[in-house]
Order: C-alpha cells, then sequence, then structure tokens
C-alpha cells in the first residue's frame, strides 16, 4: 500500500527528564505504515532536544508562548504554514490547547486540521472543576477547592486533612504535609503557571493510567491501561507495564462515551487498597508515555492523524499485556552552530 | 580602553559565546556593530563619530547608552577587568 | 543624507532551561493613533500625561451590548454605572445611547441629576444611603435598592412621612458556585432573608416592590454564575407572583461582566479568555426566557455593567522620564504615569505600547511610575521595547474605575480629553493647578505667619 504524504507539525519536543509527549509521538508516526510523514517541530525553548533530533524531526520553528496570545500565535503559524503546508497540528502542552481550540476554526479554514477536545470537554475537566465533573459523571474524584492565595486555604483548611496535594493549573503537582509546604508550593506552582492553584485531598493507593483517545462520537479508538513500575522524583514515570484491568477500561469507555470525548486523553487514577479507583485527574492529550501503546499493537498518534484527515479508523481491540517501557536519557551531540541558529533565528 | 576578551566568540548573526564559561548571549544590530567596533580597537570618541554619523543619535544621549551597554558587557563578564575608558 | 534610525545596544543572554511563563518574545506593535489622531499631537497640545477616551469606542461597545442582549430577550435596559467613570461627559455619551443611571452614593446621585437624568430613571444602589439621600429618592421615584433590613425599616418609617410612594427593589446575595461570594451587600438567597425581605414589604401598603437587583461579583469570567442567579432570581420572581399575585418589573442582573484586561497571575491574556457580550447575554436570557415566568409578565431586564463597557474607550499616555538599570541587570524604565492615576495597575497586567515605532528588540523591563514609593509599578518582569527618554508610550483599556479611584498624591491629576466620532479632541476634565487643592484648605488665622 502507497504510504500517504502529511505534514505534520507539533510540538512538546522536550524530551528531557521530565519528557514531553512529542518526540515518542513522532515515534509512533515514524513507525507508520500508511502514513509518510514531515515532522515540523514547534518549539519554545532553545534548548528542547528535539529540533536536534534530525531523524526525527525534520524541521524546527520557534513559537511564542501562548501566554502572549492566539494573535502573535497564529502570525507565527502562517509563517510557517507558508513555508511548509502543514496538513496536521499536534499540540502536544496542556497550556497550548486552550490557544489551539480557541483557533481551530481558523485553522481549519488555513487548512490545517487539528483533533482536538472541545472547549466544553477542555474546561469541565479542569482540576479545579474536578467535584462536579465527577458528580457529574458518576466517576469518584479526591476532595478538591481552588485557590487564588495561601490566605483561602487557611480559611477552608477543616475540610482537608494533611498531606494536601497542591497542584498547578497545568503541570506540578506536589505533596504538602503542613501549612509551610503549601505555602512553599503554592508560591512555586504560581509563579510559574499562574492561578488558581488547586488544593487536593491526597488519596493513597497505586497510580495507575490509561491513554486513550476518543472519536469525538462517543466511541473509543484505542486504550490502554498502564501502571508505572517506578516514579522519579519528579512524579514521572521511570518505568512502566501495560495491564489487564477490566473495570479500568469500562470505567474510560464510560468517560469517553459520556463526554463524547474528541482527541488523545491520560485519565491518572488511584486505585486504592480497597481496590477502589479515584479519577485525579484527566489530561486532554496523549502523554508522555505514548510509545507503550504503540508497541503494545495500538498506534494511537497515527490513529489520531486519520481522525484529523477525515480517514475511517476501526477501533483498536487488543492490546499486548505485560509490555513494559524503561524510560532512559541519552547525551545529544550538539554542534553550537545548530544552537546558535535556532536560538538567533528561530528555525532549524 | 575597553577590550572584548579575546576568547569570546562573535558571529555576524550577534550570537556571541563565551567559552570561559559556555554561556551564550545575543546582541541587537547595533550593540554588534559597536562590539565590532571594540574588537577593531576603536575608542569612545572614535565609535561616537562612526555611530553620529550613520545613525539619527546625538552624542549625549549615545553616551549614555554607549557606558551603559559596556556596563552591562562587564557584569556579563565579557570585557578584560583591567579595561578603562 | 538621511541617518538611520538608532536603537539602544543591547545584549542578552541566551536563556536556556524549561518553558515557562515567558516565551520567545514577539513584537510589540506600537499604536500611534486613537481614532485616527496621533497621539503626539495630543500630548503636544494637552500636555502629559493625559487621559484619552474615544466617544466612538463607547458608542460602539454599548450597541454591541445592547444588540447580544435585545436580540434575544424582548426588553432591555442598560444603566450606567457611575462608580466606573463618572466623567459627566462619559455618562452622557451612555445617557445619550439611552442608558439610565446607576449611582451607589448620594454624590453620585446628585451627579446623575445635575447630568439631566429624570429621577425615575435612576437605580440608587449601595449599602450608604443617608436619610436625606433617602427623601430625595423618595421625592423622585427613583429606583431605591435596599440593601439592608435598616434601611427597609428607615424607608417604611419615611412613607408614612411622605406623599410620594417608595419604588424598591431588593438587592439579593447568593452562592453562584464562584469565589469570592459577595455576601454583604444585600440580602441572602439560600438562608430564606431575600423572601423575608420581600413578604415584609409586600405587607407594607406604602412601599411598591418594583424589581429584584443582584450582583454576583466583579471581573466575572465565567457565564455560568450569571446563569444560576439569574435563575435564583426568576424563582423569586415566580413566588411573588404566587404568593402575592405581585408581577415584578424589573429584574437588575447588575454588571461585574470582565473585560479584556489581563488580571496580574492570569496564564493566558484576557483578550482570549474574557467571555463576550453575547456569552453572558446567551447565559442570563436563556434562563430567564426557560423560566416559569408567564411570557407576557417577563420582566424588564436591567443590565449595569460598567467595566466591559469602558474599559477598551480609555487610553492613558505619556512620556518616558528616565532609564535605570536595576542592581540584578534587568531594565527599569520611569513613566511620568504612576499607580496614583493608573490605580487597575494593581490588578491588571496593563497592555503598554510604545507610541513611535522604536524597536524590534525588547527586554526584560520593569515599567515605574514617578512617585516616590517602592509600590508605584505599572509593569513588572514585561518584554518591552528600548524606549528612551522622551519617548512617548499608551496603556490600553484604563477606562474603568482609574478616573473614579485616580488619587491627588504628590502631584496633580492631568488633562482628560474625549475624541469625538471624527478624532477631535475635547477637554472634558481640566488639569489640577495648585489652586484646585489650596481653595478646599483653610489656614487658621495664628499659622497664617511664620519666619524662617
Amino acid at each position: 500500500m502507497e504510504k500517504i504524504k502529511l505534514t505534520i507539525a507539533l510540538s512538546g519536543l522536550n524530551n528531557i527528564d521530565s519528557p514531553g509527549p512529542g518526540i515518542p509521538v513522532v515515534r509512533g508516526l515514524r513507525d507508520s505504515k500508511e502514513i509518510d510523514a514531515r515532522i515540523i517541530g514547534l518549539v519554545y525553548d532553545n534548548l528542547e532536544p528535539g529540533p536536534y533530533m534530525h531523524d526525527l524531526v525534520d524541521k524546527s520553528y520557534k513559537v511564542p508562548y501562548p501566554s502572549d496570545g492566539v494573535e502573535p500565535f497564529l502570525e507565527r503559524i502562517r509563517y510557517i504554514h507558508q513555508v511548509e503546508k502543514i496538513d496536521v497540528l499536534i499540540p502536544n502542552f496542556d497550556s497550548e490547547l486552550f490557544t489551539f481550540m480557541k483557533s481551530e476554526k481558523i485553522l481549519r479554514e488555513m487548512g490545517i486540521r487539528t483533533f482536538l477536545p472541545t472547549l466544553q470537554q477542555f474546561e469541565e475537566r479542569h482540576k479545579s472543576n474536578l467535584p462536579e465533573y465527577g458528580k457529574k459523571y458518576g466517576v469518584n474524584v479526591p476532595f478538591s477547592a481552588p485557590i487564588t492565595s495561601v490566605e483561602d486555604f487557611r480559611k477552608m483548611q477543616d475540610k482537608f486533612e494533611f498531606p494536601v496535594v497542591v497542584k498547578g493549573k497545568f503541570y506540578d503537582a506536589y505533596i504538602a504535609y503542613d501549612m509551610d509546604q503549601v505555602a512553599l508550593y503554592f508560591n512555586k506552582i504560581a509563579a510559574k503557571w499562574g492561578l488558581p492553584i488547586v488544593i487536593q485531598e491526597f488519596v493513597r493507593g497505586t497510580e495507575v493510567n490509561v491513554i486513550a483517545l476518543g472519536d469525538g462520537k462517543g466511541n473509543t479508538i484505542g486504550a490502554v491501561p498502564m501502571r508505572k513500575t517506578y516514579i522519579t522524583d519528579k512524579g514521572k514515570a521511570w518505568g512502566g507495564i501495560t495491564l489487564e484491568d477490566p473495570t479500568m477500561m469500562d470505567l474510560t469507555y464510560k468517560i469517553i462515551s459520556q463526554t463524547k470525548w474528541r482527541g488523545g486523553m491520560e485519565l491518572e487514577l488511584i486505585r486504592t487498597t480497597k481496590n477502589e479507583l479515584y479519577m485525579i485527574e484527566i489530561n486532554p492529550r496523549l502523554p508522555a508515555w505514548v510509545y507503550l501503546a504503540v508497541a503494545a499493537g495500538q498506534n494511537l498518534p497515527e490513529a489520531l492523524v486519520k481522525l484529523a484527515m477525515d480517514i475511517q479508523v476501526a477501533p483498536f481491540t487488543k492490546y499486548d499485556i505485560g509490555k513494559m517501557f524503561i524510560r532512559y536519557s541519552f547525551d545529544l551531540i550538539v554542534e553550537l552552530n545548530e544552537f546558535e541558529k535556532l536560538s538567533t533565528k528561530g528555525e532549524l | 580602553m575597553v577590550k572584548i576578551k579575546k576568547n569570546i566568540a562573535i558571529s555576524d548573526s550577534g550570537f556571541v559565546f563565551d567559552p570561559g564559561s559556555g554561556d551564550s548571549y545575543s546582541l541587537n544590530p547595533s550593540g554588534l556593530e559597536i562590539v565590532q567596533m571594540i574588537k577593531l580597537g576603536k575608542d569612545f570618541s572614535a565609535i561616537l563619530e562612526a555611530v553620529t554619523e550613520k545613525y539619527e543619535v546625538d552624542s549625549d544621549s549615545f553616551e549614555r547608552y554607549y557606558y551603559d551597554f559596556i556596563a552591562t558587557l562587564a557584569q556579563l563578564h565579557l570585557t578584560e577587568p583591567d579595561g578603562k575608558d | 543624507m538621511t541617518k538611520l534610525a538608532f536603537e539602544r545596544p543591547i545584549i542578552q543572554r541566551i536563556n536556556a532551561g524549561l518553558p515557562s511563563k515567558y516565551g520567545m518574545s514577539h513584537r510589540l506593535e506600537p499604536l500611534s493613533h486613537i481614532d485616527g489622531t496621533p497621539i503626539k499631537d495630543l500630548i503636544g497640545e494637552f500636555g502629559s500625561p493625559l487621559f484619552v477616551l474615544s466617544e466612538s469606542t463607547i458608542r460602539k461597545t454599548y450597541k454591541e451590548a445592547h444588540r447580544a442582549f435585545s436580540s434575544r430577550y424582548p426588553n432591555v435596559q442598560f444603566a450606567w454605572s457611575y462608580k466606573t467613570n463618572y466623567l459627566n461627559a462619559v455618562c452622557n455619551v451612555f445617557h445619550q445611547e439611552g442608558a439610565w443611571a446607576e449611582v451607589v452614593s448620594g454624590f453620585e446621585y446628585d451627579k446623575a441629576i445635575a447630568n439631566g437624568v429624570p429621577g425615575e430613571l435612576i437605580l440608587f444602589n449601595g449599602p450608604d444611603k443617608s436619610t436625606e439621600d433617602l427623601q430625595k429618592a423618595i421625592r423622585n421615584n427613583s429606583l431605591i435598592h435596599i440593601d439592608h433590613f435598616d434601611e427597609l425599616y428607615e424607608i417604611i418609617h419615611l412613607s408614612k412621612e411622605m406623599t410620594e410612594r417608595p419604588k424598591v427593589a431588593i438587592r439579593v446575595n447568593m452562592d453562584t458556585g464562584i469565589y469570592p461570594k459577595w455576601d454583604r451587600f444585600g440580602f441572602n438567597y439560600e438562608n430564606g432573608e431575600a423572601w423575608d425581605a420581600l413578604n415584609r414589604i409586600m405587607a407594607n401598603k406604602n412601599l411598591d416592590l418594583m424589581g429584584l437587583h443582584t450582583h454576583i461579583g466583579t471581573y466575572m469570567m465565567s457565564v455560568d454564575a450569571y446563569r444560576i442567579a439569574a435563575g435564583k432570581l426568576a424563582d423569586l420572581a415566580i413566588k411573588l407572583e404566587r404568593k402575592h399575585g405581585h408581577v415584578l418589573k424589573y429584574i437588575d442582573m447588575g454588571g461585574g461582566f470582565a473585560s479584556k484586561n489581563t488580571l496580574r497571575g492570569a496564564y493566558y491574556p484576557g483578550t482570549d479568555t474574557a467571555p463576550s457580550f453575547d456569552d453572558f447575554a446567551e447565559a442570563i436570557t436563556s434562563v430567564l426566557m426557560s423560566s416559569d415566568i408567564k411570557p407576557d409578565h417577563l420582566p424588564m431586564l436591567i443590565l449595569e455593567t460598567g467595566r466591559a463597557m469602558i474599559d477598551d474607550a480609555g487610553y492613558l499616555v505619556g512620556t518616558v522620564i528616565a532609564n535605570k538599570r536595576l542592581a540584578d541587570g534587568r531594565r527599569a524604565t520611569i513613566l511620568d504615569a504612576g499607580v496614583n492615576l493608573l490605580f487597575t495597575a494593581f490588578w491588571y497586567e496593563h497592555d503598554v505600547r510604545p507610541v513611535q515605532p522604536v524597536s524590534d528588540q525588547t527586554e526584560d523591563t520593569t515599567l515605574y511610575g514617578p512617585l516616590c514609593m517602592n509600590i508605584d509599578v505599572i509593569r513588572g518582569n514585561v518584554m518591552f521595547p528600548l524606549l528612551k527618554k522622551g519617548d512617548q508610550y499608551v496603556i490600553k483599556r484604563v477606562g474603568a474605575y482609574n478616573n473614579t479611584q485616580w488619587m491627588q498624591f504628590i502631584t496633580l491629576r492631568p488633562n482628560v480629553v474625549m475624541l469625538d466620532s471624527k478624532g477631535n479632541p475635547h477637554l472634558i476634565r481640566k488639569r489640577e493647578v495648585l489652586e484646585t487643592i489650596n481653595s478646599q484648605e483653610v489656614m487658621p488665622e495664628h499659622l497664617k505667619q511664620f519666619k524662617l
């Protein structure tokens, strides 16, 4: 079968100790037997490894941060599109999604396709809305509340027991054992990701995750459950293994069919000692461990691109159980002139 | 006279690399022009003359910008410590 | 030969690290004209700093808001929130567009009357209404929005002494799922206090119950809270009709709509996140239209939104006083307008632009005002082009609250001009002079003389 030639732009190329999903998504696309992809990297920082990984990323462009607003971002995409003729764009950072969803129509008119959750799906799964979400969809969630100052937490402290989890709007989560630590993490996260900060009840148990892809009509195109076998001090997976777990799969099907979820997602769950599943978070994109799903037989990046291109995708029905990944780091050797090019010209 | 450290690499794009610290910097076009003149051994009055000839700037303003700029270069340890102007 | 424009030389460290809030800087487009009039000329004629208000922006915004609501609901009335900007010229633009007046003090009430607003088209809100204020409002048939029981009893008392019947509404506070809850104003919905107050008004034969009022918060980014609030007021209206057969004339949903300014600490800019008038209108009107209120009894819907109506129309323009380098190497630029004039700098990350195209280069800069106070910061850590002493700047979206909350501290308040629809400037508030301040002071005889 002849492969379809597509130009795919994506972000999240910070393949470092706490990696973004960009490079694993590219690996999935490179494995595809149906898609012949030209990969365009969208990078925020001169030190993201992706632009220097020439076997995976064909060309990279620096882009302004989503916090600069939709307009400067679109201006840059227009320029890149003029040169590259982008077919599909895959944002891989949570913080970008709002900007991309806002621009979905404009991008579409330019001829750039995306496959993203709707603004409503995105908003209602926000960490600060989790309790309502749990109620609405009948899912166990830990008690949580958004705060805009440490004082806010002091006022509602009686509703919580230490330890609590202090979480950022987009990223970062720390376990705080006392008021001082809450204040410390509050300031640390607020400085980086803004407000509100979410305080969440700490649920004891084992963290398990599901990667999934919804077609926007209520169907689950693919889903693979996984347990992190070891977690780094940054809370990221060091290694993981695919599980056979019908209850996690049922929960995933339920959430995707009830919300008609569109696009990739990662469910973060805690299995308590009483064997109850608590939903901690829904990440509205494919996670960094997506390549484990690819290796287990579900090439979700490929499926996502096909959905974006309106190509029929049959749901995956199986995956390899007991497939493992071990994350490793690798020192990429970079010539200074490449760093110079990216940092002064914004392209590489 | 101000001297840029010998080992500092400056490219035509305004990219500056300090092999001593491993830090890199970028200069704006006027910054690059001035650094290149300093590298050629020009002193303040020569640079002032060249700049005011080419650009719309009075010597008082330029003098302020120049010394602020040199102070920044010194703060970043890009100039020879004994460099005086 | 013409010489080239000169740009300050700079060197910047190429930052390496993880993505953080501040990213690849984009060019900050200069803003040289307001409504076709060069800012440079305005400063030349009226001085620096200078507040500039755009009449056409006010009218355009008003029409946009009015269209959003009136295309969804049969009977819509706006009332201009005086506290947001009570410069008379601004008020009169709104009154010309058809807005009533919404006031929260005797001073504002008198201002509205002096502007020529008929008494019966003034909504009188707020917790502070003196006996004289209330008498005046009753005499003028103004709509008094009662804040607490003490006020209700005072009105009942006055109604016995006066011939006019007081026209009243109550302000209702409620849980709309937002934080912080504004429960210090009005009567609470959840604990039955509001219903209790309504029953007492109905039991009194001297008072005319005209409507219900709520004002759920300020700078609201979520339209859902309005949906909840409209639902709760509709419930009260239905209960009133069921129990007393009383049909309300209006429901006043207050204001609080967010403007496009970016709140400090927000990740995304306000231009991306602020809901539109259509979003607010859809939330409010869909609830009222689908409530159990009989279609021919649908009350007038009153909106008092201030900030979202005027913020975009205001500009503060001025001149750079000096540049400095802070101890840590960052750039500090000192502007001739500080937090005394731009009170909103305390909670917004204001959009500050250069007036003249100066440079594509930007540098991490803190913009300070001219006051001798450490808190006088207009913008902290902003990627800003390299302005020189004497260069001009413009701060966008300053129309709300600054002309009412500004302070006369160590300096005098500047001119305010309004650009008419053709872009011609009209002075609408004169700059203060020493006499403006001194004329209010009285010197005791024994302090008049001194020898040094």
